[in-house]
């Protein structure tokens, strides 16, 4: 009978240990998915698609109603989601240098995001293209290898690498998509070396 | 009358002293009894608190001593009998003296390492001793692959034998995943069992351990690991639920990490098949994660063998209407890249594996069959 009892005590104690202890993780983390989704819900009306590769992450995601990692509201009808991933395409870069491989990953990018926003409706307005080539500069590299090299030396180094073709990606797009008679923006853009935002608000001119 | 009441209160008395002394003097002598020790020895150490109110896991061996020592027999438990973890059974025996049929000697085996014996893929931790008419008890603990959780007791004296079944504690990483144990290869038996930590994103050289460890696994139990590591692997955040990337990335993203724990050199090749074959009826995603980790080489620009490709998907209608679905979808997506862009040649690749395999499929479907 006691043991019967302490049985009964026992297994719950256990159960409630670990219960206890696993709960709150589960929780916060079921949260922190609930929050993401509702942020790309509510966010233009597209359907959201990560890249194939580079394997990206979402970095934050903020809307006037949720804020998913950003730790601040953001302004009225403004949509804001960060992406954040390695600049490699999980694939050997084969021939390609290194600065082309930079401009492969970030033209991978853009062709994604380029469909999905096209295909939510949104209209190319513009494109910036950033240059991935990497262009010596032969002052640098004496003076960082503590060497010398004559004025015109470095002239003529420098004037070939200068001819280097470029490597051109596309480093920022912009987006219009006219919803109920109001215009929307959408802004693409490499903020950083490996990370990219793309913002929605209202276009200028018009209201909230 | 008063006098014949105290010699029948003296004649109860007596026989109770010599039915106590008869106990003491056989000790414990059936599978039941020495079934109920253990457990109250086991339950005592586990510090689950069915000692008593106040217990410290001190007191309560000492008292499953005392039972043991008295002849006493604790009650029956209802079971499954909650218990501690692998690691607190030899404790628990030692205070009934009980000890290992397989001792740990001088060995270069980590601290928590434990001498199993394996039969028909299971572990058991087996405990002798006598009782005091010499006759010889065991006791063997089984234990489950999963956190090593104590899972069977089977007592036996003689040909008399009794099983319980356990509801033991498992172990867990920091991170609060099991851990897992599994046995080392060989035909030595009993043999020593390590513990696995399933790959954890956040630990650095994650799966490079892990395929250290799993060359040192007998490979009957791969298979049962494989499916947890895959499992563990295809969860790493709780945000990859919400569908946002292609199947093929997932797909691609699983065999990576399978791959770089050495998945296509854990078993056979035709084996790991059929393990995937069986554990994943319903998964063509897995399937073709485990085919790609397989077949796929990384060493320079990816690779698939198509003669492994053959081998792995020719008949898997799902994993081919799946995949090639994909690869059509993608390379539409990033027709617009230029055509030595690497996700191209990733994509045209494995598409043409596919398109290879199917061919010769159909082609071997249309040779004659011998002797038609």
């Amino acid at each position: 009978m006691r043991l019967n009892t302490a049985c009964l005590v026992i297994v719950p104690r256990w159960f409630a240990l670990s219960v206890f202890l696993l709960l709150p993780i589960q929780a916060r983390a079921d949260f922190r998915v609930e929050q993401l989704k509702q942020c790309l819900q509510d966010f233009g009306g597209i359907e959201w698609k990560l890249p194939y590769q580079p394997p990206l992450q979402v970095r934050s995601c903020a809307s006037q109603k949720v804020s998913y990692d950003t730790g601040v509201e953001t302004i009225a009808g403004r949509h804001s989601l960060e992406l954040i991933g390695s600049l490699t395409l999980g694939l050997d870069k084969g021939d390609l240098s290194s600065a082309e491989m930079t401009a492969a990953v970030h033209n991978a990018v853009y062709t994604h995001f380029d469909a999905v926003f096209r295909r939510a409706g949104f209209r190319q307005l513009a494109l910036e293209y950033g240059d991935a080539q990497i262009r010596r500069d032969l002052r640098a590299l004496t003076m960082l290898a503590g060497g010398t090299a004559s004025e015109e030396a470095i002239r003529a180094f420098n004037l070939i690498e200068a001819k280097k073709p470029p490597i051109p990606y596309v480093k920022l797009a912009r987006y219009q998509h006219t919803v109920a008679g109001q215009d929307f923006a959408l802004t693409y853009k490499l903020s950083a070396a490996n990370t990219w935002l793309i913002v929605l608000e209202p276009a200028a001119g018009t209201a909230p | 009358m008063k006098w014949k009441l105290g010699g029948m209160a003296l004649v109860l008395l007596l026989a109770v002293l010599a039915w106590a002394v008869l106990r003491m003097g056989s000790g414990i002598d059936s599978a039941e009894a020495l079934s109920r020790l253990a457990l109250n020895a086991l339950v005592s150490d586990s510090g689950q608190g069915q000692c008593d109110e106040y217990n410290t896991q001190g007191n309560c061996s000492a008292a499953a001593r005392i039972s043991r020592a008295l002849g006493l027999l604790p009650p029956p438990m209802p079971a499954p009998v909650a218990v501690g973890n692998a690691l607190s059974l030899q404790r628990a025996m030692e205070s009934i003296h009980l000890l290992p049929l397989a001792p740990r000697g001088n060995d270069l085996k980590p601290e928590d390492s434990l001498l199993v014996r394996v039969s028909n893929r299971q572990m058991w931790l087996d405990f002798a001793g006598k009782n005091r008419a010499g006759r010889e008890l065991k006791v063997s603990i089984q234990l489950d692959s999963a956190g090593g959780t104590p899972v069977k007791l089977l007592a036996q004296t003689g040909s008399d034998s009794k099983e319980v079944q356990l509801l033991g504690t498992a172990l867990t990483a920091n991170d609060r995943r099991l851990r897992y144990l599994v046995p080392e290869p060989g035909a030595d038996n009993p043999k020593f069992a390590n513990w696995l930590t399933m790959p954890n994103d956040a630990v650095p050289k994650t799966y490079v351990l892990l395929a250290i460890a799993l060359r040192n696994t007998a490979p009957e139990f791969i298979p049962q690991i494989a499916q947890v590591i895959y499992t563990s692997i295809a969860a790493f955040r709780a945000e990859d639920t919400l569908g946002l990337y292609p199947e093929l990335r997932n797909i691609d993203q699983h065999a990576a990490a399978l791959r770089a724990m050495n998945a296509a050199q854990w078993l056979p090749q035709e084996q790991l098949a059929a393990m995937v074959n069986a554990a994943y009826p319903q998964a063509p995603a897995a399937r073709a994660a485990w085919a790609l980790a397989i077949c796929e080489s990384i060493a320079t620009f990816p690779v698939i063998d198509e003669n492994c490709w053959y081998r792995l998907t020719a008949d898997d209608a799902a994993v081919n209407a799946l995949l090639s679905a994909e690869v059509v979808q993608l390379q539409a997506l990033y027709s617009p890249l230029e055509p030595g862009h690497p996700l191209r040649i990733r994509l045209d690749r494995l598409g043409e594996a596919l398109h290879k395999a199917a061919l010769k499929k159909a082609a071997l479907a249309t040779l004659p069959v011998a002797g038609s």
